[in-house]
C-alpha cells in the first residue's frame, strides 16, 4: 500500500482537540472507527451471553411440568413494560447526543446526556429497589426457576449499570471539551444503549412468558 | 504497508478475526451432534465412532485456528506503522488484527480442551 497525497490525513481520535477540528475529521473518516467496531464486538458477546441465558431459562421451563414452581408468584407485568418504555426513551437521546458532538455542539450533546442519565438512573433505582424486594420473597437457591429467573434479571441489571457508568464517564469527559476519541466513545456508547435496551426487551419478554 | 492490496488484507483480516470463532463454534455443535448420534438410540444404527469424530474435528478446528492466528499475524505485520487509532480501512484492521491475535490463542485452548475431553470421557451415561 502506498499512502494517497490526494487523501487529507485525518487525525488521530487525540489529535482533533477543538470543535472545528473535530467536524472536521468525523467528516472525512471514510468508516465507522475502531471504537465502534470494538463495541460491535462486545454487543455480539453480550448477545450470546443473554442467548445462552434465556436458552438455559427455555431448556429448564420445558423439563418443569408447573412453570413458576408452586409456591413462587407469576412475574408482574404491567410495572416492567412501563419502566422498560422509560429506558427505551433514553435511546433517542443517546443517539442525538452523539450526532451533536459529531456536529460540535458540545452543550446540546451534554443536554441529551443529562437527560438520558437522570431516566436511566432512575430506572436502575427502581429496578434495584424492586429486585431487593423480590430476593425477600423467595430467594435465589430456591429452585431452578428462581435461580435463572434472578441470573437473567442480575446479568440485565448489571448491563443497565455499566451504561449509566459509560454515559457519566462520557458527560464527565464532554465537561472537558470535544475531541474526536470522545466523539467515538459517544457513539460506542450510544450503540451500546441500544443493544442494552433490546437485551432487556428480551429478557422481560422471556420472564413474562412464564404466565403464557 | 505491503505490497499487499488493502481487499486482500481486508479479506486476511475478516478471517483471523472469525475463523477461529467459527471453528469454536463447528466443534461445539458438530461435537454434540455426534455425540447424541452415538449414545441415543436412534443413532445407534448409524455407528459412528464417536473418538474418530471428535479427534477429527479437533484436528480441524485446531487447523482452522493456526491458519486463522496466521492470517492476523500477517494483517498485524503488514499494518506495522500505523495504529488503530488511524482512518478506516487500515486503522479497522490493525484493531481487528491485534484482537484477533489474542483471541485465536483462547480459541485454540477451547478447542484443545474440549476436544480431548470429548474423547477421554464416557461418552455415554446414563442421565
Amino acid at each position: 500500500m502506498s499512502a494517497d497525497p490526494a487523501r487529507v490525513p485525518v487525525p488521530r481520535t487525540t489529535g482533533a482537540e477543538s470543535p472545528a477540528e473535530v467536524v472536521a475529521a468525523v467528516r472525512r473518516r471514510a468508516g465507522p472507527p475502531a471504537a465502534w467496531w470494538g463495541m460491535v464486538v462486545l454487543i455480539a458477546s453480550e448477545a450470546t451471553l443473554f442467548g445462552a441465558f434465556i436458552g438455559t431459562y427455555y431448556y429448564l421451563r420445558f423439563e418443569t411440568p408447573v412453570w413458576p414452581p408452586l409456591g413462587i408468584p407469576e412475574p408482574k407485568v404491567v410495572v416492567p413494560l412501563i419502566l422498560i418504555g422509560c429506558l427505551a426513551l433514553t435511546a433517542p437521546p443517546m443517539l442525538l447526543a452523539y450526532r451533536a458532538a459529531a456536529a460540535g455542539r458540545l452543550r446540546a450533546a451534554r443536554g441529551y446526556l443529562v437527560l438520558a442519565l437522570v431516566v436511566q438512573a432512575g430506572y436502575f433505582a427502581f429496578e434495584v429497589h424492586d429486585f431487593r424486594d423480590q430476593l425477600h420473597t423467595y430467594g435465589i437457591t430456591r429452585n431452578a426457576y428462581s435461580s435463572i429467573y434472578y441470573t437473567l434479571l442480575g446479568a440485565d441489571h448489571a448491563h443497565v449499570l455499566l451504561g449509566i457508568l459509560f454515559t457519566a464517564w462520557l458527560l464527565a469527559k464532554l465537561a472537558g471539551g470535544l475531541t474526536t476519541y470522545r466523539v467515538n466513545a459517544a457513539q460506542a456508547i450510544a450503540w451500546y444503549w441500544v443493544a442494552v435496551i433490546l437485551l432487556t426487551f428480551a429478557v422481560i419478554g422471556t420472564l413474562l412468558s412464564a404466565r403464557v | 504497508m505491503s505490497a499487499l492490496s488493502l481487499r486482500s488484507l481486508a479479506v486476511l483480516q475478516w478471517f483471523g478475526l472469525l475463523a477461529g470463532a467459527g471453528a469454536w463454534a463447528g466443534q461445539l455443535v458438530v461435537g454434540f451432534g455426534v455425540t447424541q448420534a452415538e449414545c441415543g438410540a436412534a443413532g445407534s444404527r448409524f455407528g459412528i465412532g464417536n473418538d474418530v469424530w471428535q479427534a477429527a474435528l479437533l484436528g480441524a478446528g485446531v487447523l482452522a485456528i493456526l491458519v486463522a492466528e496466521a492470517a492476523a499475524v500477517t494483517v498485524f505485520l503488514r499494518t506495522r506503522g500505523t495504529s488503530y487509532e488511524e482512518e478506516p480501512p487500515v486503522g479497522r484492521m490493525r484493531f481487528f488484527a491485534i484482537a484477533a491475535m489474542a483471541a485465536n490463542l483462547i480459541f485454540l485452548m477451547i478447542v484443545v480442551l474440549s476436544g480431548t475431553a470429548s474423547i477421554a470421557n464416557v461418552t455415554c451415561r446414563q442421565a
